[in-house]
């Protein structure tokens, strides 16, 4: 009974039972768990908080589960070196607690960053609202400790922190815990800004809402964030959360942070941009609590669904910012021809798409319709030039897809890395890469065929 | 090792030399595909390999053991697209720093890299070339979002 609460993450529909769950309690004992499996060539699947969106912490049948949650320690707060060192288990938003009271913070925040580990973010790359600024997770991370799939502890630093050599931070952060488990981060704090300014603007269309947003990066105007939503997950944001959002067809949120005196001279401009284009409203937070007020609607955006519709389906998608307006033409036209609603709600300022596809599981067919609908925006995401995920991580969920944006030889060339790691694929196997079912090739634990178990042969 | 390229090999001179070292061949590729061309074959042969931006830092490191071929990429520098509404820009490898700027000046905008003179945006990326301007915007390696490469 218990194991069922480890059978899946946040994409509820993939479900697999693991044959044990682990909860180890230190670094060591992450080790001795990882190097059992190696030993005993059992797969094994490493899990933060259990959030993730596209299946990357579902277990591999007869595998094992290592749940990272009781790793988690804030080892160390070194202010004056802007940095923290913490065990992957700590949530996001934790980090920033401890740093608060020194004027500092940890800058990716994905909408779950009260639940979600670092741990987790670390296997994705996470980014949230403000990563058009700041970047996501690999650019705040300035060494790790992880284990290897062979149980080798490996201890390693950053370009972001000017080490030499190749990047191997930057490999592990956004692999999705295909190669190592993490236990122990260090991550780089910033100075929580002078200032900070948001404003909420109505527009009669999302091509005016775009045009905007054009303009403002046009003219050199690096927002801490921009987010736009379309009427429909407004409608849902007003029901369930009550901000206090015009009904329009497109808000956007736009941020400045900064120093003060940068802020007296850009906002205005922001302003009046918003004016300029066709702006029906426009809102500008007075004070903290009308600011928190405004990001309580957008935040609250995907589970606002669950007040507009029995069911959705959250997907994750990139465009580069110039073709989304194209792009939403498209869901837009998809929508009609399938007969399911679909809210969309982006990062404006750098293209990452969240279409939000509603459904009614009780209805036949249609949690199906839903997927392939979410399937279908990921080809128009490719074919505008972007990208089949922009901080869900491929995981379970987008495996197939991966043939679609790389080529075989592009494949081959991120595989030799994969298998150069975990040679025997015991490290969350089945995630990223689309896996082809030769005969006799299952997932589950590694069975030895005689020739390797002789020495006499390798399988690559 | 020429004719089957299409690529021009020349003799290394004193001007290609590295650390003392000269090298037996030199050849520079105008295109992608000349250099995965050149780079198999070198393979096949065998051949110890050195890439050459704008050698701005070829005398990192220890002094090599062999040389027999240096691909000097200076060929490559086009720009291959400036979106510049979406903050982007895509350029052969073979560009410097400078080139590349001065491309992106039209559109008031800018790589954030401090590099040496002549410094490609391969060679800058190859070694995390950064200076001061780091403090403020980060290094070379987080600027970079997509690559294409050309392996043995």
């Amino acid at each position: 009974m218990e194991l069922m609460t480890y059978e899946c993450d946040a994409l509820p529909y993939v479900r697999e039972e693991p044959a044990v769950v682990v909860l180890p309690g230190s670094a060591a004992d992450v080790q001795a768990v990882v190097r059992l499996c190696a030993r005993h060539g059992v797969p094994f699947v490493a899990r933060g908080h259990g959030t993730g969106l596209s299946g990357g912490a579902v277990p591999v049948p007869g595998g094992v589960v290592i749940g990272l949650s009781r790793l988690n320690r804030v080892l160390d707060v070194d202010i004056p070196n802007r940095r923290v060192t913490v065990e992957p288990g700590v949530t996001n938003l934790e980090i920033t607690r401890q740093v608060a009271p020194f004027g500092y913070y940890y800058a990716p925040d994905p909408s779950s960053q009260q639940v979600c580990s670092i741990g987790g973010n670390i296997a994705e790359n996470s980014g949230g609202a403000h990563c058009l600024k700041y970047g996501f997770t690999v650019h705040h991370v300035l060494a790790l400790d992880a284990v290897l799939p062979d149980g080798e502890m490996v201890h390693l630093e950053s370009a972001v922190d000017d080490a030499v050599g190749p990047d191997l931070v930057g490999l592990i952060v956004g692999s999705e815990g295909t190669l190592a488990v993490v236990t122990r981060a260090v991550v780089r704090i910033l100075r929580k800004p002078e200032s900070v300014r948001t404003l909420l603007a109505a527009f009669d269309s999302i091509g005016a809402a775009g045009t905007a947003v054009s303009e403002i990066i046009a003219a050199g105007i690096i927002p801490a964030a921009v987010e736009m939503m379309d009427a429909l997950a407004i409608q849902a944001a007003e029901a369930s959360v009550h901000p206090g959002f015009p009904a329009a067809d497109a808000v956007l949120i736009v941020e400045l942070d900064g120093p003060s005196a940068e802020l007296e001279e850009l906002f205005p401009l922001i302003e009046r941009t918003c004016q300029r284009t066709g702006a029906v409203s426009v809102e500008i937070a007075r004070d903290e609590a009308q600011r928190a007020r405004i990001w309580k609607g957008r935040k609250a955006a995907f589970a606002a669904m669950g007040h507009v519709s029995p069911n959705y389906y959250v997907q994750d998608g990139v465009v580069p910012r110039t073709k989304l307006p194209e792009v939403l033409n498209r869901i837009r036209q998809l929508e009609a021809r399938c007969g399911l609603r679909i809210a969309n709600v982006f990062h404006a300022g750098d293209g990452n798409l969240h279409p939000l596809i509603c459904y009614d599981e009780r209805v036949p067919g249609q949690a199906r319709q839903a997927a392939e609908a979410g399937g279908e925006i990921l080809s128009y995401c490719i074919e505008a030039g972007g990208s089949i995920t922009g901080e869900h991580g491929v995981g379970m969920d987008k495996r197939e897809f991966m043939p679609k944006m790389f080529t075989d030889e592009d494949l081959d060339a991120m595989l030799r890395v994969r298998d150069a790691i975990d040679p025997r694929r015991l490290c969350n196997p089945g995630k990223v890469f689309p896996t082809p079912r030769l005969c006799g090739e299952v997932p589950g634990p590694y069975r030895e065929h005689p020739i390797e178990k002789a020495g006499m042969g390798e399988r690559f | 090792m020429g004719a089957l390229t299409g690529a021009t090999f020349r003799p290394g001179t004193g001007a290609d030399a590295i650390d003392g070292v000269l090298p037996r061949q030199v050849v520079e590729p105008d295109s992608a595909r000349e250099v995965a061309a050149v780079l198999e074959q070198a393979a096949r042969e065998r051949l110890t390999v050195v890439l050459r931006g704008g050698g701005t830092k070829i005398g990192w490191g220890r002094p090599p053991a062999a040389l027999d071929l240096v691909v000097g990429l200076r060929r490559l520098n086009r720009l291959i697209a400036h979106a510049h509404a979406d903050l982007t820009v895509a350029v052969e490898a073979g560009a410097t720093v400078a080139e590349v700027n001065a491309a992106l000046a039209g559109h008031s905008q800018w790589l954030h890299l401090d590099a040496p003179e002549g410094a490609t945006s391969g060679g800058v990326i190859a070694t995390i070339d950064s200076g001061p301007l780091r403090n403020r915007y980060g290094t070379p390696r987080d600027l970079l979002i997509g690559v294409q490469l050309a392996t043995t």
